[in-house]
Parts: structure tokens; C-alpha cells; sequence
């Protein structure tokens, strides 16, 4: 399978995670959203040595892909996509920073290994809070919230459009490639002497998709609306579960929860 | 190139989504100005074009490697700086979204780092003035016309893309996330991108040269109907990329020099960390003199410590260190059980 | 309904696309417009959409189409485009329905009424919701005429509606097409589908109109089919 297909499944994968029914996926998208985004800025907050601080947001995102039904394991095969550069940035930590932090019986830890480990950590926990987003809203329901937030109409249409048109366009490309490795089966990618053409092709012909498309939507009356389907208004229920979600959050940036729990034991 | 989360504070991540969102707000309103509605159906296949087309592998001659598009430059090319910026900003978002490449919260960062540069520098700076000139020879001289095209395609990628790296690295640095130095993590960043963009300039020209024998009219600033020019000339233009340029080198030499902490030192210098027994070279072989690394170490002692971190064998330390270790098992415990009862629910309903 | 009176048209390269061309149908007839790729099938559709304009006179109803009453007439045009993906450009079926009613300012309790009688009718109940890049080929296909359908046009303009569909696909298509009392316009190579459809047939090659009549005596006029780059549909052939 070529990296297209894949990248078409992956979408696909994703239009039906988000078309499932569970409470999180009822959850309003107009409270989900800034709830993510307080939850990755909280994430991101951690000092880089409050490993053990860090570590309790974990529960949080696992919670709620239990609660809706969602692979865990889905989300992390996308780490591929995320972690290079925080390894490659990441990685030089302990060679850098060789300051002992923590000792565990004979074994010294610098603080390079805890800063890493923290960093990788705030990489993993941030796609799974917005893969959880994503996964539960689809696209409609994250632009209705986006709508509702005052994001420019054109940003938000453009958006939608573009989504619309990213699996019709993928899938040419992809028929391409293929029709291109069918008469080079040796080649890995596309040769030099085809770089311009292949992609001018497809460019050309979507400027002639577009073309159709404006015409489309003329012929339908279109003067500068879109109607979307709105989700349903966020309740004070759910509003008033934001914020004791994001209390929470806030709760455990503040006090290390994880030795505070630790703490009771010893 | 994608900026992750991780890497960013969230002072940083705001900062860049208000730089970028200001960059979107401008266009928007610009576009407003212009036949926005009619635009709309282009920019979004275009996007979705570039986002198809960044998925194609391209072999590069002579490697075994393989380079990929570079969007900034082509949308700018096509559709112009504004309703290129919005487009990309679009392709952003949905690998942001749906592939989780950079992620929700350094989606401002990346829109700056590949958009903003690639479609306003790229435009203003680059694409328009040397469409807008008569380097090679005259407007109406189609060769010439080629040229400019294959010229401003790759100066304008290479250019684009190191600013975009640039700024990757600023704003690690600045997040204050990474213990790598600034001038190091530059020095490693910025050579690997200019050959990145070199490739991406090709292929960038490739494209675009082939629109402008199929269909000249679908460039901006290309052709009869461009003969207005642009405001700037390419004099002007290239005293202002070697300003910036001279600004930019000079100030990385001057940070470089005041604070030698670079990639020599991490490999070389600080002997008595056993940094160089750690990377297994040699000090003498690759003749790096020891009063460089000694005058480095006083430095990297004096300034990269967390003072209140310093690690000390007393007690309390020691005491919320195993409180802490204890948590973090139950917390482990904890998420363990979440999915567990996941799983149970589940089969609970299936059945 | 619709109606063109010595309508030429060319590009500014000098090409003539379209020479003196006229033609009327009536209220609820449905006629086939055939001939040769490149002949001027998807021109003439383009005038009578208003997407091109040519010298002559097009008229829809009594409505000329002119650039100042383009609201008008694409008010009572519905146009079928070949490639659904093109006129579908909404995320879901729904979304898409809903475009044309609500530009036109009907309420949405009417678009509601409209949207579900128009599923009914076709049998897509199911596929209201369907996300557009997600449906099979033949669902999209019905879908774009379910989109046009509620728009309540009184013409409807038909290009290639069966390209590319299995049989089985193809015959829900014609069986739709059947069952609409508007007046229609459908461009198609699939003969056998005009002589399915259509009452009468209008043949064109490079841009004159050759021939004029009832299908059954055109469709099954060997000679004059093969003069112009067409073949017998199999249904008379006799194989």
C-alpha cells in the first residue's frame, strides 16, 4: 500500500471513530475544544523536571478513550508523525544536562534523562488530547465550534472545503502513482525528468475541478453562505463539566498529585 | 519540518498563534477587498492539491533518498500571498487534525514557520520581484521568463526554508524545552534544510514550469496581463535579503562567539564532564585546544544549572523522591485499571 | 420551456464551437441531446446555465438568459453535472440539499419538507446523513440528482448521468429520470439510456444541428448515426 492509500485510510478511520456514539462524542465540540487546548497548554506548563507531577495527566485522556470507545493503540501509531523532532531534540538532553536529580539505590539519574522523559511525555499526552478531539468531533462538529468561537467564516469554509476535496484529490494522486510504478516497477519514487509533469498534471487538472466547482455552486445560488449543519448548543451541564474538567487540570499542575498520592502510603 | 507541541512553552505557542492569526486576519481582509467568494473553490482544491502532492515521494537524482513539495511557494505562485497563506494555513490544519503532524497547539508556530515565510516572504520578497524584473532578458522573452520561474522557485524554498527552520529553533530555544544550545541545534537544523529546500526548489521550479508552457495565465506575475511590475525592484530586493541575511548571520556569530557552547563544545570541550569519552572522540586528535573547553565548562557551570535543582542527599529530597516514585506506580496502576474497565464496558455492551 | 433561437458560439481564438443553432422543448418533454465528443453537447448546456454566453438568444421559460437575470433563471435550472464530486462539494449529502433552498431564502421547515419528500421519492433515506467523499459511485450519482431535486427546478439539464455506472446503478438512474415530470435535457453517448428516456432526440456534430425527431426514428437510423461518429444502440442491433 502506498503512502497515499494509507493516508486515505487513516482519514477514513477517522470519519468513523468520530461517527460512533458514546458520551464523549456528545459531548459538545464548542466546550470540547477548549478543553483540549487547556489541557495541552497544562501539559505544556509542567517544568521540564516535574516528571512525577506530569505523569498523573495521563489519566485523563485514557479515561475519556475508554469512555468513548476509542484505540489507544490507534492513536499512538500516529506518533510517528510527532516524534521525530522531539526525539531528535529530546535525545541530546542527558548529554547535556548530566546535573544528578534522582538516585534510586546505587543508580544516579541526571536531570537530562528526567527533562527527556518529560518531554516525550508532553508529546504523547498532547496527540492524544487532540487525537481524542478529533477522533469524537469529526470535522463538521469542530467547525460549527470553531464557527461559534468567531473563527472568519472564510477560514472556516476554506476548511471544510478543503476537507471535502482532500480524499477526492489523494485518491488521484494515488491512482497516478500507481499508473507510474506499473511502468517503473524499479523506481521508489517519482524521477526527475517527471517531477514537473506528474504534479503539473494533477495541478492542472484540479484547477479545472475547480472551475466545475464554482460553477456548482453558482448554479445553486450561491452568493457568499454556506449552511452548515450547527451542532446542539452546549448546555450549562455540559458548560459547568468543562470547568470542573479544567479545575481539575489546573488542580494538578498546581500540586504534584502523583507524589501527594505516593504520600499517603509512605 | 512540523513543530511539536511538546517543544513549545505555552507562552511561545500563544505568541506564534497571535503572529499567525494577525498574518490570517490581514488576508482575509485583503481578500475581502478582491473577488473572495470566487477564490474560494481554488484555494481549496489547490490545498487539498499541495496536501496530495506533499504525500508523493520524488527521487532525487544520484541518492536513494527522497524529497517532497514544498506548499508555500507553489500556492503563493498560483493563487497569491493571501489566498496562498489562507490555503496553507488549511493544509496545516487538517495534517494537524487528522494525521497529528505538529500538533493543536503549535499549529500557530507551524503556520508561521511554513506558511507565513513561504508565502509572504516568498512572494513579496522573492517570487514577485524577480517575475517583475528582466533578469535573463526581456518580459516577453519566453526562455527568460523560464528562468526567473526555475530562479525565484529555488532561491525562494531554500530562503523560505531556512527561515522556517530558524524560527523551529528559536522557538525551542526560547520555550526553553531543549538542553541542546541554540547556536548547535541552528548549526544542525539549518545546513540539513538548505538541502531540503534545494530539493523542494526543483521541484517547486519543475511544476511551475510546466504550468507556464500548459497555462501561463494560471501564474501570478507572470505574462502580458503582469506588465504593471512590482513596487519593488529586485535592487531593492536584494538589499533587503542581505540585510536580513546580514543580520541574522551576524547575530548567530556574535552568540555563537559569546557563548561557545556550540556543537564543537558538546563534542570536544568539557573533558571533565566526559563529554568526550561519552561521544568517543578525542581531544588531541582532532586538535581542539583545552583552554577553549576549560573557559566553556566555567560557563556551562556558571549558567546551566537550576539552582534549586541542584540535587542534594538530605532527607526531605529523598523523602518526596520515594513518595514521588510510589505515586507515579499508583497513578501507573490507575491507568491500567481505566483500561481494563474500558474494555469491560465494552464487552458489557456488545454482548 | 426552453428554447434557442440561432444561437452561435466561439472562442476568442476564433474557433466556432456552436453555429446557428435553434431548438424548442416543451413543458415536460424530456429530450436527449446527442452527438461525437467535441460536437457542442456541454456548450449548449453551458448556455442554457448561463455559464457561457453566446450571440443569439437563449430563453428558459420566458426568461432570457442574460447576465442580469441569472438569478432568475438558475432559480428554475437545475443542472446535473457529470462528475458528482464537482457538485457536491458539502461535507454531507444534507449539507448539500440544504445549499440551493436555503440561497433562495426558503424557510427551513419548507427545506426540511422538501429534503425528506425528495429522499423518499428516490429511495436514499438512508443516505441523508452520508458523508460525501464516503459514498459509493451510484449513491453519489443519485444523490447529485437528489441535490437538484430539491431545488424544485422546473428544467433540468443532465450531463452523462449514467457514465460510469454498473448496470444495475445505471437502471435505478433511469428509472429516476422516468419518474420526473420536469422538463429535461440529457447529453449522453449511452444511447441505449436516451432511447430509455427520452421522446425525442437531438443530434449534433461540430456545432450545427443535424438531425431533429422522435428517438426511436433516429436511434435506430443506422446511416445517419455512423455519418456522424455514432454507433446503433444495442437495442437495435438485433444482437
Amino acid at each position: 500500500m502506498n503512502k497515499i492509500d494509507q493516508a486515505l485510510t487513516e482519514f477514513r478511520e477517522m470519519d468513523e471513530l468520530a461517527d460512533q456514539d458514546s458520551p464523549v462524542h456528545h459531548f459538545p465540540a464548542l466546550v470540547k475544544l477548549p478543553l483540549t487546548v487547556i489541557y495541552i497548554l497544562t501539559v505544556l506548563s509542567f517544568h521540564k523536571y516535574d516528571l512525577s507531577g506530569l505523569f498523573v495527566m495521563i489519566l485523563f485522556p485514557l479515561f475519556f478513550f475508554q469512555l468513548g470507545g476509542i484505540s489507544v493503540r490507534r492513536c499512538l501509531y500516529r506518533l510517528r508523525y510527532v516524534l521525530p523532532l522531539v526525539m531528535a531534540v529530546g535525545i541530546l538532553n542527558p548529554l547535556f544536562d548530566r546535573s544528578v536529580l534522582l538516585r534510586i539505590g546505587n543508580v544516579n539519574i541526571s536531570g537530562g534523562w528526567i527533562s527527556m522523559l518529560t518531554l516525550m511525555m508532553k508529546g504523547v499526552f498532547s496527540l492524544m488530547a487532540s487525537y481524542l478531539l478529533v477522533a469524537s468531533s469529526g470535522i463538521g462538529r469542530i467547525c460549527a465550534a470553531l464557527r461559534r468561537l468567531h473563527v472568519p467564516a472564510v477560514l472556516v469554509t476554506l476548511l471544510l472545503l478543503t476537507y471535502r476535496y482532500v480524499t477526492v484529490m489523494s485518491e488521484e494522486a494515488a491512482v497516478m502513482t500507481d499508473a507510474y510504478h506499473l511502468r517503473a516497477p524499479k523506481q521508489k519514487g517519482i524521477e526527475y525528468s517527471a517531477w514537473g509533469s506528474f504534479l503539473g498534471q494533477l495541478l492542472l487538472r484540479s484547477m479545472d475541478r475547480a472551475d466545475e466547482i464554482w460553477q456548482a455552486m453558482q448554479l445553486r445560488g450561491y452568493h457568499g453562505h454556506f449552511h452548515y449543519v450547527g451542532e446542539t448548543p452546549a448546555s450549562l451541564k455540559d458548560w459547568l463539566t468543562g470547568i470542573l474538567l479544567a479545575g481539575l487540570f489546573v488542580f494538578c499542575r498546581c500540586w504534584n498529585v502523583t507524589a501527594l498520592l505516593g504520600s499517603l502510603f509512605v | 519540518m512540523h513543530m511539536a507541541d511538546a517543544l513549545l512553552s505555552p507562552a511561545v505557542a500563544a505568541t506564534m498563534y497571535v503572529a499567525s492569526g494577525s498574518a490570517a486576519a490581514y488576508s482575509i481582509s485583503k481578500l475581502k477587498k478582491d473577488d473572495e467568494q470566487s477564490k474560494l473553490p481554488v484555494m481549496a482544491v489547490s490545498a487539498a492539491m499541495v496536501f496530495a502532492g506533499q504525500m508523493i515521494n520524488y527521487t532525487i537524482p544520484g541518492t536513494g533518498s527522497s524529497g517532497h513539495l514544498c506548499g508555500g511557494m507553489l500556492l503563493s505562485a498560483l493563487l497569491g500571498p493571501y489566498a496562498g497563506f489562507l490555503s496553507m494555513i488549511t493544509v496545516l490544519t487538517i495534517q494537524c487534525l487528522f494525521f497529528a503532524d505538529g500538533g493543536l497547539m503549535a499549529l500557530g508556530a507551524n503556520i508561521w514557520n511554513m506558511a507565513f515565510y513561504g508565502c509572504f516572504v516568498g512572494y513579496f520578497l522573492i517570487w514577485k520581484p524577480i517575475m517583475g524584473s528582466s533578469l535573463f532578458g526581456a518580459k516577453d522573452d519566453h526562455n527568460a521568463e523560464r528562468l526567473r520561474i526555475i530562479l525565484a522557485s529555488i532561491l525562494g524554498c531554500v530562503v523560505t526554508l531556512q527561515l522556517g527552520a530558524f524560527s523551529v529553533v528559536l522557538e525551542t530555544t526560547l520555550s526553553g524545552i531543549a538542553e541542546l544550545p541554540f547556536s548547535a541545534f541552528a548549526g544542525l537544523m539549518l545546513p540539513i534544510h538548505l538541502a531540503i529546500g534545494l530539493v523542494e526548489g526543483l521541484i517547486t521550479a519543475a511544476v511551475l514550469t510546466f504550468v507556464y508552457e500548459a497555462r501561463p495565465e494560471l501564474l501570478q506575475c507572470v505574462g502580458a496581463a503582469a506588465k504593471t511590475g512590482s513596487k519593488m525592484s529586485l535592487k531593492q530586493t536584494i538589499t533587503v535579503l542581505a540585510v536580513i541575511t546580514c543580520l541574522v548571520g551576524g547575530g548567530l556569530s556574535l552568540y555563537a562567539s559569546s557563548n561557545p557552547d556550540g556543537l564543537e563544545w558538546a563534542l570536544f570541550g568539557n573533558a571533565d564532564g566526559g563529554y568526550a569519552q561519552n561521544m568517543g572522540l578525542n581531544e588531541e586528535e582532532f586538535g581542539i585546544s583545552s583552554q577553549a573547553a576549560e573557559t566553556a565548562s566555567a560557563i556551562q557551570e556558571t549558567t546551566s544549572f537550576l539552582p534549586d535543582y541542584a540535587f542534594k542527599d538530605n532527607d526531605s529530597a529523598a523523602g518526596t523522591t520515594v513518595s514521588g516514585l510510589l505515586g507515579s506506580a499508583i497513578v501507573a496502576a490507575a491507568a491500567v485499571l481505566i483500561c481494563m474497565a474500558g474494555g469491560f464496558f465494552r464487552k458489557k455492551k456488545t454482548a | 420551456m426552453i428554447e434557442m433561437k440561432h444561437v452561435s458560439f466561439g472562442y476568442d481564438t476564433g474557433k466556432t464551437v456552436l453555429d446557428d443553432v435553434s431548438f424548442t422543448i416543451g413543458e415536460g418533454e424530456c429530450v436527449g441531446l446527442i452527438g461525437a465528443n467535441g460536437a457542442g453537447k456541454s456548450t449548449i448546456m453551458k448556455l442554457l446555465a448561463g455559464i457561457l454566453f453566446g450571440e443569439g438568444e437563449v430563453l428558459i421559460g420566458s426568461t432570457p438568459v442574460k447576465k442580469d437575470t441569472l438569478y432568475e433563471v438558475r432559480r428554475k435550472l437545475g443542472y446535473v453535472l457529470q462528475n458528482s464530486d464537482h457538485q457536491m462539494f458539502m461535507p454531507t449529502v444534507y449539507e448539500d440539499m440544504i445549499f440551493a433552498p436555503r440561497n433562495y431564502g426558503i424557510s427551513k421547515e419548507e427545506t426540511e419538507k422538501r429534503i425528506d419528500a425528495v429522499l423518499e421519492k428516490l429511495d436514499l433515506t438512508e443516505l441523508k446523513h452520508s458523508r460525501n467523499h464516503k459514498i459509493s459511485g451510484g449513491e453519489k450519482r443519485m444523490a447529485a440528482i437528489a441535490v437538484i431535486l430539491a431545488m424544485e427546478p422546473e428544467v433540468i439539464l443532465m450531463d452523462e448521468p449514467t457514465a460510469s455506472l454498473d448496470p444495475y446503478n445505471r437502471r435505478i438512474v433511469i428509472n429516476a429520470v422516468n419518474s420526473l415530470p420536469q422538463t429535461r435535457l440529457i447529453t449522453s453517448h449511452d444511447l441505449d439510456m436516451i432511447l430509455d428516456t427520452c421522446s425525442r432526440v437531438i443530434l449534433l456534430d461540430k456545432g450545427k444541428i443535424i438531425a431533429e425527431g422522435r428517438a426511436e426514428d433516429i436511434l435506430s437510423d443506422r446511416q445517419l448515426l455512423e455519418a456522424h461518429r455514432m454507433e446503433l444502440p444495442l437495442s437495435y442491433t438485433g444482437r
